[in-house]
């Protein structure tokens, strides 16, 4: 290839390598941002705490897993069934209300959310089972100061 | 002869009452009434569903708070292996329906309304009776109301009947004034020109002549029968049997229901039945107020509810509204205790008692009881003390369609000339409901440990079991509508008086209604606008603000008022006004936390308004057919009129000669008595729980104290658990269990120590500029005694609960605002 004719491309490369360079910052970034059990679709209407009867409407194979989940106890406070526990957060099972909390101790409380949904689709639940087997996320109160938009729902949940 | 001045006022008046009657029923244009089947009467179907705020719960239970003896204590005892075991034991009794319909009946609605829906009634000859038997044949409302008011109720009578051609009365004939030619609402409508009545002589349907109808017109068609028929219908209504259980796991807790501690858990099991009579009675007990009280002394609500009932669309909202179903009558124990409504039903349903001795748990798999059979000893039933209620009266038979959930159950036909709907066989009928305790499984636990769940549990020896064994009760309770409103229509007497004078044990007609409003005390109609409580702080407030504006001194300057002569008047009433006085919330207001003054004119006005609202709030509740949630003695109630007191107050201050009144020592005041139920969460009675000073213990940690005053919230180190809590929430206001979990999670994280600053210059605050403390984010008593949140979380949940009984029960106040932002926003 003649010179003249690789300067006629230059501008043309330099365009193509701008924008590629632009759409891998975008990826870059809005992947980092984003969690990795983000939900795509439409997101499941519930209740912050749904009614107790709720619970036994759920399909039977939800109902099975929500089972295993419950057995995989490691420990039991005042009657809080505790599943899971670290330094950052604890699940535990309440059964009065038939609920499971994620409570959160420590930033990046948006990480500890993550990987708490994470814990629970490892037993075979789709995202939006979350949402009504009821899992729920709680801050600690100072924590709550730090984080007031904080998203109490499991990721794919509305109210 | 009346000076022509008051005719206008007169006229007014009349058509003020008239509108007033309308209200009674639910209004519609029948100018073209469309064309009806033939009747068609199909009692005790297609009844209508009340909605919660007309039913009253009625317990079966004594004095002391305890169901029958053949549900009260009774050992249930499990066998089975350590671990969790489902626990359930069927329960059988039996009820006569032919008897529960005489809970109230005619008695009532036909001495109101002189037996109008008699048969004997409808076809008497009324043109050759002497004076003294028109008087017999007209009842009460009838007598005191003047032509223009009956003719009012008639012409709607008419046009309900005719729209509701299923209702047994619209098969009824009447015949003309002489007793002859008997005809049906229907066939007088096809008769007299195809047209109904009104009330409008420029239409050209029939019009009354009290209304400017012409004369003769009406004589000749519907004035011939017009003074037989009757001033309202009746209607049938769903009423329901309901059980609540408790049993003695964790020790103690059915004395803690007798106690008046706790309410009772419900069952889930409901049996529906129908009720006809009460609508009507409701509506001529309400019609006689409103024939023979003066307009001033009418209650301005009583009559509303009917109305509500009657709309569909209303009905409708009840359904769906959240609002509404928050406000389920969660009646406790009240309501068997010490009031006329339910002394009269106790001894109704300890008729019924005689057919309900069969209560037979039969064995499960891991489930027996030692229980014997009871006893049939009549000493330990209820019983009827005196006559009246007792016998039949129009009943329904149990409708097996009507229940919402498939319940076991076997009938008995009975034949007589009350059932109304006569080809249901269904009258005496047993029901096999099941008792499961509220957290079921239960747990046995490992030898050596101590049940949770059980009173006791032993091995078996030589087996992996168990022998576990826990008392038991049940409390089954009768949801029937009306009947609170039914008694702040009338009095009545079911206790024997000792004075022999009129109205004394003597001189009652027992099982008749008097009129409650004629003597009812004042407090009943007080209102903002007549209240002398707060008229005077209303007006010494504007006459301290009418010198601050003339002498032009700043408000905010607080020892500038004292030199003002009627500012003055204000501080020195605020001052004096400490303790139990009618003021003694505007001084606790104004010198809290010790604060001694000055203070500005604003602090007068906050603290004032703060008064005026609570005070006027208060009025409201007592009005007929509200709740007043803040008697003193008897926190959860319905206002009923203070029926007994009433009469009382009639007697000694009407009847009695001033000499008589001194000696007898009797006051004008009449206490407000009341009965039946309120919406509330907290059992009645119910003292707070203890109060305990904050401490410096962080309970290992859990907390990390961030506050002012320290560990406030669990000051015990007894909040271990968010189930914990949970169980707390369910045993003091179930109804709500769903919005105090979610308000909690999201105030506070569940943190009984939780607190937020009410410092505007930080970040994150409170709107309170005391700030916001523990489970629910209250605050230090800005808006009343409730609004407490920096104390132990027991009293935390009291608190709360109690501010939203205040509320209403529903969380909002009455322009719909919340106290909680959560519950603004739709999120709780």
């Amino acid at each position: 290839m003649r010179l003249d004719n690789i300067k006629r491309f230059i501008p043309v490369f330099a365009i193509l390598f701008v924008l590629i360079i632009i759409v891998l910052i975008y990826s870059i970034f809005s992947s980092s941002n984003k969690p990795s059990t983000e939900f795509q679709g439409e997101p499941v209407k519930t209740k912050t705490i749904p009614p107790r009867e709720d619970v036994q409407k759920l399909p039977q194979e939800t109902k099975s897993i929500r089972g295993k989940i419950i057995e995989s106890q490691i420990d039991e406070i005042g009657g809080d069934i505790i599943l899971y526990k670290d330094d950052s957060m604890d699940i535990k099972y309440i059964p009065t209300p038939d609920i499971f909390f994620v409570s959160i101790h420590k930033e990046p409380v948006n990480e500890a959310k993550i990987k708490a949904q994470g814990w629970f689709l490892n037993f075979g639940l789709e995202q939006t089972e979350l949402c009504t087997l009821p899992v729920r996320f709680l801050l600690d109160f100072e924590l709550k100061k730090t984080n007031p938009n904080f998203n109490p729902l499991p990721s794919g949940c509305s109210l | 002869m009346l000076p022509m001045v008051f005719k206008p006022a007169l006229v007014f008046s009349r058509l003020a009452l008239v509108a007033l009657f309308f209200s009674l029923f639910t209004s519609s244009a029948h100018a073209l009434a469309p064309p009806q089947p033939p009747p068609d009467p199909l009692p005790c179907q297609n009844p209508i569903v009340p909605d919660e705020e007309i039913l009253t719960h009625h317990w079966m239970a004594n004095d002391n708070r305890e169901p029958p003896p053949q549900v009260h204590k009774q050992t249930i005892t499990v066998i089975g292996p350590a671990g969790p075991i489902n626990v359930s034991e069927p329960i059988e009794f039996t009820v006569d329906f032919s008897k529960l319909g005489a809970l109230f009946g005619p008695t009532n609605s036909d001495y109101n309304e002189g037996e109008y829906q008699e048969k004997d009634h409808k076809n008497a000859n009324i043109s050759e009776l002497e004076p003294v038997d028109i008087s017999k044949y007209n009842g009460p409302g009838q007598k005191a109301g003047n032509q223009v008011m009956l003719d009012a109720l008639r012409v709607k009578y008419v046009d309900y009947i005719w729209r509701n051609s299923h209702l047994p009365e619209a098969s009824d004939e009447f015949t003309n004034t002489n007793g002859d030619n008997p005809r049906r609402i229907y066939d007088m409508r096809n008769d007299f020109g195809e047209q109904l009545p009104d009330l409008d002589p420029n239409t050209s349907n029939p019009t009354p002549p009290s209304y400017g109808g012409n004369k003769n017109d009406w004589q000749n068609t519907w004035g011939q029968y017009w003074n037989k028929i009757p001033t309202t219908y009746d209607e049938f209504y769903k009423a329901y049997i309901v059980f609540r259980e408790e049993s003695n796991s964790n020790g103690g807790h059915i004395d803690k229901v007798l106690n008046g501690q706790y309410c009772p858990d419900w069952l889930d099991e409901k049996i529906t039945f129908v009720i006809p009579k009460y609508f009507r009675t409701t509506t001529t007990s309400g019609q006689l107020n409103q024939l023979i009280v003066p307009k001033v002394a009418q209650s301005h609500n009583s009559n509303d509810l009917i109305l509500k009932n009657k709309d569909a669309d209303f009905l409708e909202d009840q359904k769906v509204s959240r609002g509404v179903l928050g406000k389920i009558i969660d009646t406790c124990l009240k309501a068997f205790k010490n009031n006329p409504v339910s002394n009269s039903l106790r001894k109704v349903i300890g008729y019924i008692y005689d057919f309900l001795p069969t209560l037979n748990p039969s064995q499960t798999v891991y489930a027996q009881s030692n229980q014997t059979l009871p006893s049939s000893d009549p000493d330990s039933c209820m019983r009827i003390l005196i006559d009246g209620k007792e016998g039949q009266d129009a009943y329904c038979a149990f409708n097996p369609s009507l229940q919402d959930d498939d319940i076991e159950y076997t009938c008995t036909n009975k034949i007589d000339q009350y059932k109304l709907d006569s080809n249901n066989e269904n009258v005496i009928c047993t029901f096999k409901i099941k008792w499961e305790p509220k957290h079921n499984p239960m747990t046995i636990p490992e030898v050596g440990n101590k049940p949770d769940d059980f009173d006791s549990c032993t091995p078996i020896p030589g087996t992996v079991l168990y022998r576990c064994q826990v008392e038991v009760s049940i409390w089954p309770i009768f949801k029937i509508p009306w009947t609170t409103e039914i008694w702040n229509n009338t009095l009545f007497s079911d206790v024997k008086e000792s004075e022999p004078f009129i109205g004394s044990d003597e001189f009652q007609q027992f099982g008749r209604p008097g009129v409650y409003s004629w003597f009812t005390p004042n407090v009943i109609f007080k209102d903002e606008e007549s209240d002398a409580t707060i008229k005077l702080l209303r007006d010494m407030l504007s006459a301290c603000d009418n010198a601050i504006e003339e002498s032009g001194i700043d408000p905010n300057d607080s020892s500038a008022l004292y030199g003002l002569e009627k500012c003055q008047e204000l501080v020195d009433f605020a001052q004096d006004a400490g303790g139990d006085g009618p003021y003694g919330d505007f001084n606790t207001c104004l010198f809290q936390g010790g604060i001694l003054g000055p203070f500005s004119y604003s602090d007068y006005v906050d603290c004032a308004n703060q008064f005026l609202t609570n005070t006027i709030k208060e009025l409201e509740r007592k009005k007929p057919g509200k709740s007043d949630l803040n008697v003193e003695k008897d926190v959860n109630i319905r206002f009923i009129g203070g029926t007994d007191c009433s009469k009382e107050y009639v007697w000694h201050n009407a009847l009695y000669p001033i000499a008589a009144q001194k000696t007898y020592g009797i006051q004008n005041a009449c206490p407000v008595e009341s009965a039946s139920a309120r919406d509330t969460r907290i059992p009645p009675g119910t003292n707070p729980p203890d109060t305990f000073p904050p401490t410096d213990d962080n309970c290992d940690g859990r907390y990390s104290l961030a506050n002012p005053i320290g560990n406030f919230g669990d000051p015990n180190c007894d909040f271990i658990s968010i189930e914990n809590f949970a169980r707390e929430v369910d045993r003091v206001d179930p109804v709500n269990f769903d919005r105090w979990m979610c308000l909690a999670s999201y105030e506070s994280t569940y943190s009984p120590n939780a607190w937020l600053t009410g410092d505007p210059s930080e970040a994150y605050y409170s709107p309170d500029p005391a700030g916001a403390w523990g489970l629910f984010q209250m605050g230090r008593g800005r808006n009343g005694e409730f609004d407490h949140g920096d104390v132990e979380w027991h009293l935390q949940l009291f608190n709360a609960v109690n501010y939203n009984g205040l509320l209403g029960g529903d969380f909002v106040d009455d322009s719909g605002t919340s106290y909680w932002e959560r519950i603004n926003d739709g999120t709780c």
